[in-house]
């Protein structure tokens, strides 16, 4: 067709129709590149699209209208591999992926979807929980793409933004925490804003003017507004910093100065302010200003009454400087020990121990105990180390540095030293105490002694009375011999007879002798098993003539096979000498046929009890209850030792006295004392 | 006059001084008994019988010193020598004020024991011989009528007949007749023997009116 037109153009008609043609050569030919340009372009787009589709990093779907999954990127795969267990396929719904209640609930997936099919593009956060539990968030774009003429689809394009979201969470958090901080804190926080900045370069003065002007609280919390004459943190805000800390007191302006002098930062100053009521607190203060491009934009400043803890604190000091002293001059050895070892002591141990402080640090403390104690000392330090009860006090002996061995009390408890758990122990040194007691001791035994010996005294007639009878027939026997001898009117009978009687009344004799050595001579302590029986029998001998004389009637009501007691026979005499002289003499009171003593002895679980009655007018009720004191005598007469002395020896046996009237007249006075296998 | 011996009492309760003291005394010649208790010497009732107590002091039941004060009671007046043991001085100056011949302590020498025994035996002969004579002199005033004793008291307080005639409401001669029939029946030849007489054998002065 083309090669016949140029026949036919003769004419500008022909002229113009050429040009037609040639144009729609030209057209048809250049349209044909374009499209094939389009077609390559649109290729080259799609592979783009493809490598955008599988690289993105965010997850995409396109779904159908009916919510049908028609493409899905890599992403997409991973995301429900994450919340489900069916494998994704095309078609398929991304409900049927999802828990659906869950899942519609947290994302209205379907409300979503429509929007974007009526062409809205959107975008929504969704927030979903993996299978695992971890939750994510997602930012959702929800965009319509128009596929075969007017059916539209959405592509769902999810970005993972669960770290944002912590970021914002935890931002939000922090302002919270902060603001509550503000408010909730104790110490006075205000932060002032200058507005405008403080510019850099003016003088001191200067600066002090500028902030006595520009200063407005920005931030103020409730400790501090109570300091303030404000009674709201909404009244205070706004309001110049000079309405807080006026500048007109010299006291401020001097703070003023010190805060600007050193730009705004400053540490730990203390501030005095007196309050409405007079009293004066201190204020420990911190300041620190925020700089931006060389302007100070604002100050925070805070502070923190310590009026109270600095009045404790002194208190502390002079209290820990009391203790000091007292412990410094006590008399009791103080030491405190960690591990076994010194770690402090006052100059009163050093004192007891003749040690220096340097010789005695560090030391182990059994070294200053005595070879024989320290098995005594390491048990407790054990037992005390483990939590176990210990005894509160006990006596061992320490060693000085001079070798010489003292008697000391100990006294220990747990502490805390340097932090740290530690034992402190007091020592008393007791040896002074101790030699006391020893002379104490003898002392008493000197008084004992004495006492027997008036006893003694008391009885000697009726000692001599029951001497001289066995003397009588001895001497008067003898003369009768000699007698009978010088007359020749002897019998060999009357002289075996005779000296038969003499015999045996110089072994009456002796035993009276015997008898009354033990009381009358010096013994000390000597313990033996001891039948109390016997005791008394033999005290009733040397007693017969007493109750004779006073005419008393004594009876002894001894239990059959009396255990034995571990004691000092003569010592036990003396305790029953002494009752039973002690009721003949309140018997006294009563008529001479009607003295009676009864003198019993009965034997308990781990006790024998020796009872001496009377049915004399009884003990003052008074004087009943000190009647065991010294001094205490309550009959005419007597040197009042004789009770007294009686307990402790009675107490010395590991026994008690006692002593009682009897409803039916009279008194009750004995004593207990251990069985002998009972004795510990 | 002794026709009886005397026996030497013991009243001891210790049996080994009371069979010394009884075979010393036996040996020594005299005659003795001993008792363990004041009660047992009491119950023999010895009434009269010549000799002496040997008494310990301090016994169970009756005491020496109060058997002496028993046997005083009794009008039983034998001689007592007390022995004790152990003499406290109070005792002994009160036994010995209530007549008790002497006081040894015991163990007691033959020597003191026989003295004191023989003072104590030379006391009781004493005591009999009195008696004796207080009897004799008691038969005399048995044979005295009522009249004639009464006259007698009021001679022995050394009133004139006239002044007992006063007393008695009798008439002076009365008095002299009455006195003469003393005098003649008591065999006495002033009054200064009667006083001695009526002294000897306890009669009492009259009471006289104080009117004089």
């Amino acid at each position: 067709m083309v090669p016949c037109l140029p026949v036919l153009i003769s004419t500008g008609l022909e002229l113009i129709l050429l040009l037609c043609l040639g144009a729609l050569i030209f057209y048809v030919v250049l349209r044909g590149r374009q499209v094939k340009r389009i077609e390559s372009s649109l290729i080259q787009k799609l592979a783009y699209f493809e490598a955008f589709f599988e690289g993105s990093d965010s997850s995409i779907c396109i779904l159908d209208r009916e919510s049908r999954i028609l493409k899905w990127n890599r992403h997409f795969a991973n995301g429900i591999e994450a919340y489900s267990d069916v494998d994704i396929k095309k078609g398929m719904h991304v409900e049927d992926y999802l828990d659906s209640e869950l899942f519609d609930q947290n994302t209205q997936w379907r409300e979503n979807l429509e929007k974007a099919l009526n062409g809205e593009s959107h975008s929504t956060e969704i927030h979903l929980q993996r299978k695992d539990g971890s939750s994510i968030w997602f930012e959702t774009r929800w965009i319509p793409v128009e596929i075969e003429g007017n059916n539209f689809a959405v592509a769902v394009v999810s970005t993972d933004i669960t770290k944002r979201k912590e970021y914002e969470e935890s931002l939000v958090l922090a302002e919270r925490r902060f603001s509550a901080f503000i408010k909730n804190c104790t110490e006075a926080i205000c932060c002032v804003d200058l507005v405008p900045p403080l510019p850099p370069g003016l003088s001191v003065d200067e600066q002090l003017d500028y902030i006595a002007e520009h200063s407005i609280i920005a931030e103020v919390n409730e400790a501090m507004v109570n300091t303030s004459k404000f009674s709201s943190i909404e009244e205070a805000i706004g309001q110049p910093l000079s309405e807080i800390i006026p500048p007109s007191d010299d006291k401020n302006i001097e703070n003023y100065r010190k805060v600007v002098a050193s730009n705004f930062r400053m540490r730990d100053f203390k501030t005095y302010e007196v309050d409405e009521n007079g009293n004066v607190h201190i204020y420990l203060n911190n300041i620190i200003g925020d700089y931006e491009d060389g302007y100070l934009v604002r100050a925070w400043a805070t502070g923190r009454d310590i009026s109270d803890l600095e009045a404790t604190m002194n208190k502390l000091r002079a209290a820990e400087a009391k203790y000091r002293s007292v412990v410094e001059l006590a008399n009791e050895a103080i030491l405190i020990t960690q591990e076994q070892k010194v770690q402090y002591c006052n100059p009163a141990a050093l004192g007891l121990t003749g040690y220096s402080e340097e010789e005695i640090r560090n030391r182990s403390f059994i070294e200053f105990i005595h070879p024989n104690d320290r098995e005594l000392v390491l048990n407790e330090y054990r037992q005390r180390i483990s939590g176990e009860k210990t005894r509160n006090r006990y006596t061992i002996r320490i060693l000085t540095k001079s070798g010489e061995t003292k008697t000391v009390i100990v006294n220990s408890a747990t502490a805390e030293w340097m932090a740290k758990p530690a034992i402190l122990t007091l020592l008393s040194d007791i040896s002074e105490l101790m030699e006391l007691q020893d002379q104490l001791t003898e002392q008493k035994e000197h008084l004992a002694r004495m006492e027997r010996i008036t006893i003694f005294g008391h009885l000697t007639g009726a000692i001599a009375h029951e001497l001289n009878q066995p003397l009588t027939g001895i001497l008067s026997n003898a003369q009768a011999a000699e007698l009978l001898h010088r007359t020749g009117k002897s019998t060999p009978e009357e002289v075996q007879q005779v000296i038969r009687e003499i015999i045996e009344d110089t072994k009456r004799a002796g035993n009276i002798i015997r008898n009354l050595r033990d009381l009358y001579g010096e013994q000390k302590g000597a313990s033996m098993p001891t039948d109390l029986n016997q005791v008394i029998e033999q005290t009733h001998v040397i007693l017969k003539n007493e109750f004779i004389n006073n005419h008393v009637c004594f009876l002894l009501e001894g239990e059959d096979d009396l255990p034995m007691v571990d004691g000092n026979p003569a010592q036990i005499q003396q305790v029953i000498l002494n009752l039973i002289i002690n009721a003949v003499d309140a018997l006294r009171a009563n008529k001479e046929d009607n003295r009676l003593i009864k003198i019993s002895t009965i034997s308990e679980a781990s006790i024998i009890r020796v009872t001496v009655t009377d049915n004399g007018p009884g003990i003052d009720p008074n004087k009943l209850v000190n009647i065991f004191q010294p001094l205490s005598s309550w009959k005419s007469g007597g040197m009042g030792l004789g009770l007294a002395i009686s307990d402790s020896i009675i107490d010395n046996h590991g026994g008690r006295m006692f002593a009682s009237n009897m409803q039916e007249g009279g008194a009750s006075v004995g004593f207990e004392i251990p069985i002998l296998n009972n004795v510990e | 006059m002794m026709d009886v011996s005397p026996t030497i009492f013991i009243v001891d309760d210790d049996p080994s001084a009371r069979s010394g003291l009884e075979r010393l005394i036996k040996a020594a010649g005299y005659a003795a008994v001993s008792y363990s208790s004041a009660s047992a010497f009491l119950e023999e009732n010895l009434g009269n019988r010549h000799g002496c107590l040997l008494l310990d002091c301090n016994m169970p039941g009756i005491s020496g010193p109060q058997l002496q004060e028993e046997l005083f009671n009794l009008n039983c007046p034998i001689p007592i020598v007390f022995i004790s043991a152990f003499g406290d001085v109070p005792t002994t100056a009160n036994t010995m004020k209530k007549g008790a011949v002497d006081f040894l302590t015991k163990p007691v020498d033959s020597e003191d024991l026989m003295n004191a025994i023989q003072s104590a035996l030379d006391t009781d002969l004493a005591r009999f011989a009195m008696e004796r004579e207080i009897e004799s002199l008691q038969v005399l005033l048995d044979s005295l009528t009522k009249r004639e004793y009464q006259v007698m008291t009021y001679v022995i307080t050394g009133l004139l007949n006239k002044q007992i005639a006063w007393e008695l409401e009798i008439t002076e001669d009365t008095v002299k007749i009455h006195r003469h029939r003393v005098m003649k029946k008591l065999k006495l030849e002033s009054v200064a023997e009667l006083v001695r007489f009526c002294m000897k054998a306890g009669v009492k002065p009259a009471e006289t009116r104080d009117t004089y």
